[in-house]
């Protein structure tokens, strides 16, 4: 099949070549913005007295102005959450809030063990051991896109207007609450069909623009408003910087001082009481090890019915 | 921990001389007849002589007690006369000389003639110089060089001979010489550790029978009832039990042998003396072995300057020592028994009790107080050590030391320049011949602080050593140093400690660390099951998270409220099944909704159970399984455990 928008898809691309191009100022106050938030985070966390509390309300972290003017940003600020994203999961709610992308987690089985989770979007993105993390869903949804948009809106469409031709209402409005959750992403090719004179997604279109393009618009005004403002609703996908290194230090660098270097006398000097001390040291040593072998093998040796 | 030290190589003792008793056999030929008597001993060589059964008392006063005795018959023939008490006949079978007049002068008495005899008759020989006769006379198979004597009792000048034979016991203790005439075996005398292990005591009689030196039918043919005709006897000394067997067995409680009167039969009953016996220390001391052989000689054979009951002694000093070395440790005093294993448990002092400066050491050990030298205010983390010598003794040395550099020793609780012990030494040794010395270490045993410097083990022994340096005793304690330290010591000039002490009072300073900072990626929930990409939430929004217990695993259905079979729904959809203890517990989740994960790592040496608990939007840390109880987080109300 071919693709839908090979035209679209490449200039949505194009918008941005890699992160690293974004102009420095923007990326300026992006940061200066997220900082605002963590603090504002931490101090409404503070202020609630819930500082360690693992049960937090969700407006302590999005009921606040630094919060609000991340979302401002709009798709602009997209590839600066997916960095952060990367690195911690707490941005994702700005990021899915950001670019009304929505992701669904289905579990088969019901008993662990026979059962897994997977990403309906995604569905090789499965895991036995419980749902893919926030992290890699996101990654994949970023690096697949805008191509995978795209190639899932055409599918989602056609079955939408298949379902709906055959009257089948409930399944149709499933299939177009799919088309929503697909995001501003999908603006660009809900816009082609549009120019087709398709008026059934305007609904989308509004919910997707925060009604800056009313549910009940005309084609022709709605295609306007997209030459007019599509520069600030086309997420600038591309690919990110690399990931910075670890930022802990390792374990062995924070090892321990070195024992005192007058503790360690050079062989042959050590007082033969040191030596005395040093073999039952090497012989308790040598004991605790055996028992927690013996201790471990009985463990392991399966109980006799 | 208690160890013996073999005492190989040990400097020691053996009897000392002169131990010889002597008699004169009953037949011993007399001449002229009646008229002899017998020669009173040198007093400083104790030889008590008995005589034959026929004496000149009439004679007594004219008699030189000055004496000589020449003792006895060598081969090689390079005898000497001389007052060599130490020696003995080769054999019970040998005659010695006996002779004796005047005082003798032995300023210059080279022998000047050796003649072996045996005289069918007693010979006679004299001659004078000029200022004095010079007598002699000698009987028996003998070899004799002539002495020079001078008569000082012009009157009464004459000598006289008898059989003598000596007799002996002798002590000999296990590892020390043989040498009879060693004085070591009374000073010092012999060290051996308490209950160390059993030590040879050999008992050697000459003759090898006592009935051979006093055949109690020596006068009629009988036993003489009473007195005993020998007693063999061993007093134990100080602190030790004697056993007949090297392992096992019961303490002898009867240490005399020879020849006792048995009520039940109604006569003497002779024992045979034992001739291997062995010594179990089982208590501090010092005292001293006693080994006799004694006789009793019949009344009618005693005669003058002889004594009624003749013995010979031996004895060997021996000091029992106990070193000892008593720990405590984070639950208190160490037992014996624990010394070893498990050992004392003592904090790594990673923590910084006096909020010092956080960058020295960071970001691992900030301020860490292991890291100092001064004094360190509020510091706690030091265990008592006692160190005890008994006996108090006056003369080797005591040697404290460590194995590696993990343990410091201190003499002050919160350390302190001038307070070091073993700081930057492996020993310490105090000279108890010092006096300061003696002194200090007496000062000192009952105030060391053991630090934990290094995490990991370290022996601290403590030695008794004999001036020779030979070790006697030992006494010594397996450290554990432990403290929780997978990840950082929390800092104390940011609040962080303060406020994970505040909120969870139940930590213990060292016991905890801080994996991870703060974040709100994650929550103690989803770290529970191993999760660290989300945050687990209980309800549902508009609570913060994006995966919830009720929400997401209620059971039956979703309901807005958290309840206890949702939590269980939620660890058995993660593979966790309920327990009820929490030894078994891989999870215990919390009354106030928080979980912490079991931890597998070295912290604690096993002592302790480590769990993880990520702190609501703080920081991941590790910490004593109990020690998050009755704070913030309630208490443990479910367990459940990883399929």
């Amino acid at each position: 099949m071919m693709p839908f928008f090979p035209t679209l898809t490449i200039a949505a691309v194009s918008l941005l070549a890699t992160l690293d191009e974004a102009p420095t100022s923007m990326r300026q106050e992006f940061e200066a913005k997220y900082s605002a938030w963590q603090r504002q985070v931490q101090g409404k966390i503070g202020e609630a007295g819930m500082h360690g509390k693992s049960s937090l309300p969700g407006s302590l972290f999005y009921d606040n102005q630094a919060f609000r003017d991340i979302l401002s940003m709009g798709p602009r600020a997209a590839p600066f959450l997916m960095e952060k994203v990367r690195r911690s999961g707490t941005a994702s709610e700005a990021l899915s809030r950001s670019t009304k992308w929505k992701y669904h987690i289905k579990k088969t089985g019901e008993t662990y063990g026979n059962q897994a989770w997977y990403v309906l979007e995604f569905p090789d993105l499965t895991r036995a051991e419980g749902p893919p993390g926030v992290r890699e869903i996101w990654l994949r949804w970023w690096r697949e896109n805008p191509k995978w948009t795209g190639d899932r809106f055409s599918k989602l469409y056609a079955e939408w207007q298949l379902l709906s031709g055959q009257g089948k209402d409930k399944e149709a409005e499933a299939e177009y609450q799919a088309i929503k959750d697909l995001g501003i992403a999908a603006l660009p090719f809900m816009m082609e069909r549009v120019k087709h004179g398709d008026k059934g997604l305007m609904p989308a279109i509004s919910y997707l623009t925060d009604s800056a393009v009313p549910a009940d618009a005309q084609p022709a005004d709605c295609l306007d408003w997209w030459e007019k403002n599509k520069e600030n609703w086309l997420i600038p996908f591309g690919p990110l910087p690399p990931e910075p290194p670890q930022a802990e230090e390792s374990r062995e660098q924070k090892a321990p001082p070195k024992p005192e270097a007058a503790a360690a006398p050079e062989e042959g000097q050590v007082p033969p009481e040191v030596l005395e001390l040093r073999r039952l040291e090497a012989a308790a040593i040598k004991a605790a090890e055996e028992a927690r072998r013996k201790a471990e093998e009985a463990k392991s040796k399966p109980v006799q019915p | 921990m208690l160890a013996a030290v073999a005492l190989s190589n040990v400097r020691i003792v053996t009897a000392q001389a002169p131990d010889g008793a002597y008699y004169v056999r009953p037949d011993t030929p007399i001449r002229p007849p009646g008229d002899w008597f017998i020669i009173p001993p040198d007093t400083d060589i104790g030889i008590p002589i008995i005589g034959p059964p026929h004496r000149g008392d009439e004679l007594l006063d004219e008699v030189i007690v000055e004496v000589n005795v020449i003792l006895p018959l060598f081969d090689p023939p390079d005898f000497r006369p001389a007052l060599c008490p130490r020696t003995k006949p080769p054999n019970e079978d040998q005659y010695t000389w006996l002779f004796a007049d005047g005082w003798c002068n032995l300023e210059d008495p080279p022998p000047s003639t050796y003649t072996w005899s045996w005289p069918d008759a007693p010979t006679w020989g004299s001659f004078s110089d000029g200022w004095c006769d010079y007598w002699s006379y000698t009987v028996g198979l003998q070899k004799t060089a002539q002495v020079t004597y001078e008569v000082q009792d012009v009157g009464v000048d004459f000598g006289t001979s008898g059989f003598i034979r000596v007799f002996d016991a002798e002590l000999t203790f296990e590892g020390m010489s043989t040498d009879e005439q060693s004085t070591i075996e009374d000073n010092p005398g012999a060290f051996v550790a308490k209950s160390g292990p059993r030590k040879g005591l050999t008992l050697s009689l000459y003759p090898q029978d006592p009935d051979d030196v006093m055949p109690y039918n020596f006068l009629d043919g009988q036993p003489h009832n009473p007195p005993a005709p020998y007693t063999v006897s061993l007093s134990a000394g100080t602190g030790v039990q004697i056993y007949s067997e090297p392992t096992g067995g019961t303490p002898l409680t009867d240490l005399e042998w020879g020849w006792k009167w048995n009520v039940g039969q109604g006569k003497f009953i002779e024992q045979k003396p034992p001739t291997q016996l062995y010594v179990q220390p089982v208590g501090a001391g010092s005292g001293d072995l006693n080994f006799s052989l004694q006789f009793n000689i019949p009344t009618e054979c005693t005669q003058w300057y002889a004594q009624a009951m003749p013995r010979a002694d031996d004895h060997v000093k021996l000091t029992v020592v106990d070193v000892n070395l008593t720990a405590t440790d984070l639950d208190g005093q160490v037992y014996e028994e624990d010394e070893d294993n498990p050992g004392a448990f003592v904090h790594y002092n990673v923590d910084n009790d006096n909020n010092s400066y956080n960058e020295y050491g960071a970001p691992k050990h900030p301020g860490g107080d292991f890291l100092e030298t001064g004094m360190v205010g509020s510091e706690n983390d030091l265990k008592s050590l006692t160190m005890s010598l008994n006996p108090a003794l006056q003369c080797g040395s005591v040697v404290l030391a460590r194995s590696n550099g993990n343990a410091r020793v201190w003499k002050n609780a919160i350390k302190g320049q001038g307070n070091e012990i073993l700081v930057g030494n492996l020993t310490k040794t105090w000279d108890l011949s010092d006096a300061q010395q003696r002194n200090d270490f007496n000062n000192l045993k009952s105030s060391l602080y053991v630090e934990g410097y290094g995490g990991g083990t370290c022996v601290l022994g403590l030695f008794y050593e004999m001036p020779s340096g030979h070790t006697v005793a030992m006494d010594s304690v397996l450290y554990k140093f432990i403290a929780a330290d997978c990840g950082d010591q929390p800092r104390t000039d940011n609040g962080q400690r303060a406020g994970f002490e505040n909120n969870l009072p139940g930590l213990v300073r060292c016991e905890w660390s801080c994996i991870e900072g703060p974040t709100q990626d994650y929550n103690c929930i989803a770290w529970s099951i191993g999760v660290s990409t989300r945050w687990i939430g209980a309800v549902g929004p508009p609570e913060f998270g994006t995966e919830f217990i009720d929400r997401d695993h209620g059971d039956p259905a979703p309901n807005g409220t958290l309840e206890p079979a949702d939590v269980d729904k939620f660890y058995a959809d993660y593979g966790f099944t309920r327990v009820f203890t929490i030894g078994e517990a891989d999870v215990i989740y919390y009354s106030g909704f928080h979980a912490a994960k079991k931890k597998s790592c070295a912290c604690g040496a096993g002592k302790w159970v480590m769990f993880e608990s990520k702190c609501g939007d703080l920081d991941l840390i590790e910490h004593v399984r109990d020690q998050i109880n009755g704070g913030l987080y309630g208490n443990a109300v479910r367990f459940y455990k990883k399929n």
